[in-house]
């Protein structure tokens, strides 16, 4: 992590790391120091949205919009993010549909629906501004509603928010340990 | 028929938190950061990296600002405005789409 006071954490932050430390036995994620740090100035209302928009009620299962976030963050070329998401997804979905989306949302072996959502959600990524009217007629007419594309448009923008974060601060990669820690507490626990 | 975020309350809070809330950094430098325009360097380089290619951004990046006077806590909001802003942008962008494509 690039600044050492969010690193280093608050003095009351200081001593929630120490017993997290404790209890887990492993090091603090980048992401938890960055919630706890100053949490009203972004922390706490930042984790109220992504709760919401992650596990709130939506057309898409938990597992989907795990992937959508990790499809985005790929694209973002946000490691720490989206290795975090792939992992979590593919607890939840086909482990291997979860790495061919990642790899090739064109080929990746998913339905029509899930497909052009995913063209959506790159081109929102990579060049928002050019994303027009047809884009949205394309996705839906692939069966997707509009109160399903509105969820994975919410997704789209969080990650591309977090992403940033992640890779401005420079998150280090959790150890494949750690990461299949961090997926038990993002199904269990979620984004509180 | 028009759609809208379903959590415009919990977007207005995050907003309201990071660009308007008293903070170590100006208000106006939050909200110049959110819209990645009207900064001066070093502060436009490191946003528009943030803005464009994040995973481009480098130690010395950092380094430049905290050399030009700014202490972690305003870097700290300058990066989480920046990323907010760019996170609001493709909310915008889709949704606003979306709502054509339903008219």
């Amino acid at each position: 992590m690039r600044l050492g006071s969010v690193a280093r954490g608050r003095l009351v932050s200081r001593h929630v790391f120490a017993v997290m430390r404790q209890v887990t036995g492993r090091d603090v994620p980048d992401i938890v120091k960055v919630r706890y740090h100053r949490p009203r100035f972004f922390g706490k209302p930042f984790s109220e949205l992504a709760q919401a928009v992650m596990r709130g009620p939506s057309l898409w299962t938990i597992g989907e919009r795990e992937l959508f976030a990790a499809f985005v963050s790929a694209r973002n070329r946000c490691q720490f993010c989206a290795t975090t998401h792939e992992a979590v997804a593919s607890a939840v979905l086909d482990p291997s549909t979860a790495a061919a989306v990642v790899v090739d949302w064109r080929t990746a072996d998913v339905d029509d629906r899930l497909r052009a959502t995913l063209g959506l959600l790159e081109k929102l990524t990579l060049t928002p501004d050019e994303v027009g009217l047809l884009d949205l007629r394309a996705v839906l007419d692939a069966g997707v509603r509009p109160e399903a594309i509105r969820d994975a448009i919410e997704v789209c923008a969080m990650f591309n928010m977090i992403n940033r974060v992640a890779d401005g601060l420079d998150f280090a990669l959790p150890a494949a340990a750690d990461r299949a820690f961090n997926t038990r507490v993002l199904l269990k626990i979620g984004y509180r | 028929m028009s759609i809208e975020s379903q959590y415009s309350r919990l977007h207005k809070k995050l907003r309201h938190a990071v660009l308007d809330a008293p903070a170590t950094a100006d208000a106006a430098l939050r909200r110049a950061a959110y819209r990645g325009e009207g900064l001066a360097e070093p502060l436009t380089g490191y946003v528009e990296k943030l803005r464009q290619h994040a995973y481009r951004v480098q130690d010395h990046d950092v380094d430049r600002m905290l050399d030009a006077g700014y202490s972690e806590d305003q870097i700290f909001e300058v990066t989480i405005a920046a990323a907010l802003g760019a996170g609001d942008a493709r909310l915008r962008a889709g949704l606003s789409a979306l709502n054509e494509a339903l008219r």
